[in-house]
């Protein structure tokens, strides 16, 4: 199997365990390393714990300088195994399928498939009738 | 003499038809790398789309499975335009996937996770090789 045939497939299937909810994520807010000493942004990081090791997740906006002064910001995610508190030990290929896994934590952390189920279900029940007047 | 003119200006023509038909090909050739080099960015985004897609509508499965058919579908005709433009041997990984999604939403029996992300899966594959493509294009010799 190809180097990025098995990358690809591996993300996949992290994608697929989140999706199914056997990959739980947590998010936190960025640690020192992704924070200090760099012009890097990142707003969100998530960890999951996967066969004894963690994985972290965040999305990033870089500066990239085409000029002295002239900029313009590009966005970036990167999937790590990393340590407890978050030290970066090694960084998975950049894919694209990544942004794609990315989206699913979000998905899964923020509870949306919980919210859009309750909305449904508040807007199939018959409404109440509200006060009369008079 | 007149008989050797003769037949030397039979052999011209019949050269000459061989030179004419040549030429068609090459042009043909030429028409196809060209139209194929300045359609691939466009219809890697539209796969690229079509991927995310996937992705996004798989993250809520249960209520998205109209979404999702309709979503292949599109998907599907925009492989058959990309199938025209590759050779015989790219095309084979677009033929399997086009098999894949033809009968998307036309049965009435719901596609299940499993069939999409087999599907997403192979658009993840294909999107690498185009990559590639796209890559080798740029060292080709010039036709």
């Amino acid at each position: 199997m190809k180097e990025e045939n098995k990358t690809a497939k591996a993300i996949t299937l992290l994608l697929q365990q989140t999706q199914d909810g056997f990959l739980r994520w947590e998010a936190h807010t960025p640690g020192e390393d992704l924070t200090q000493g760099t012009a890097r942004l990142v707003e969100t990081v998530y960890f999951a714990e996967k066969e004894q090791q963690t994985l972290r997740l965040y999305s990033y906006r870089d500066r990239f300088y085409t000029d002295e002064e002239v900029w313009h910001w590009e966005d970036g995610v990167a999937l790590e195994l990393s340590d407890k508190k978050g030290i970066s030990w090694w960084q998975f290929p950049g894919h694209p399928i990544i942004w794609d896994l990315l989206e699913a934590v979000r998905f899964k952390t923020a509870g949306a498939d919980a919210f859009i189920d309750k909305l449904l279900e508040e807007g199939e029940a018959p409404s109440e009738p509200g006060p009369t007047g008079g | 003499m007149a008989d050797i003119l003769t037949v030397l200006g039979n052999v011209c023509s019949v050269v000459g038809f061989l030179l004419t038909l040549l030429v068609l090909l090459k042009l043909r050739r030429i028409y196809r790398s060209f139209l194929f080099q300045a359609r691939l960015p466009d219809l890697r985004k539209k796969i690229k789309g079509h991927r995310s897609a996937l992705a996004r509508l798989l993250n809520n499965f249960a209520d998205a499975g109209a979404e999702i058919a309709a979503e292949i579908q599109k998907c599907h005709a925009n492989l058959q335009n990309l199938r025209t433009k590759l050779g015989r041997r790219q095309a084979a990984s677009v033929t399997a996937l086009l098999k894949q999604t033809a009968d998307f939403g036309l049965s009435s029996v719901a596609p299940s996770k499993e069939e999409v992300r087999r599907v997403y899966l192979a658009l993840v594959l294909l999107e690498e090789e185009l990559e590639n493509l796209s890559e080798d294009i740029k060292w080709r010799p010039r036709e």
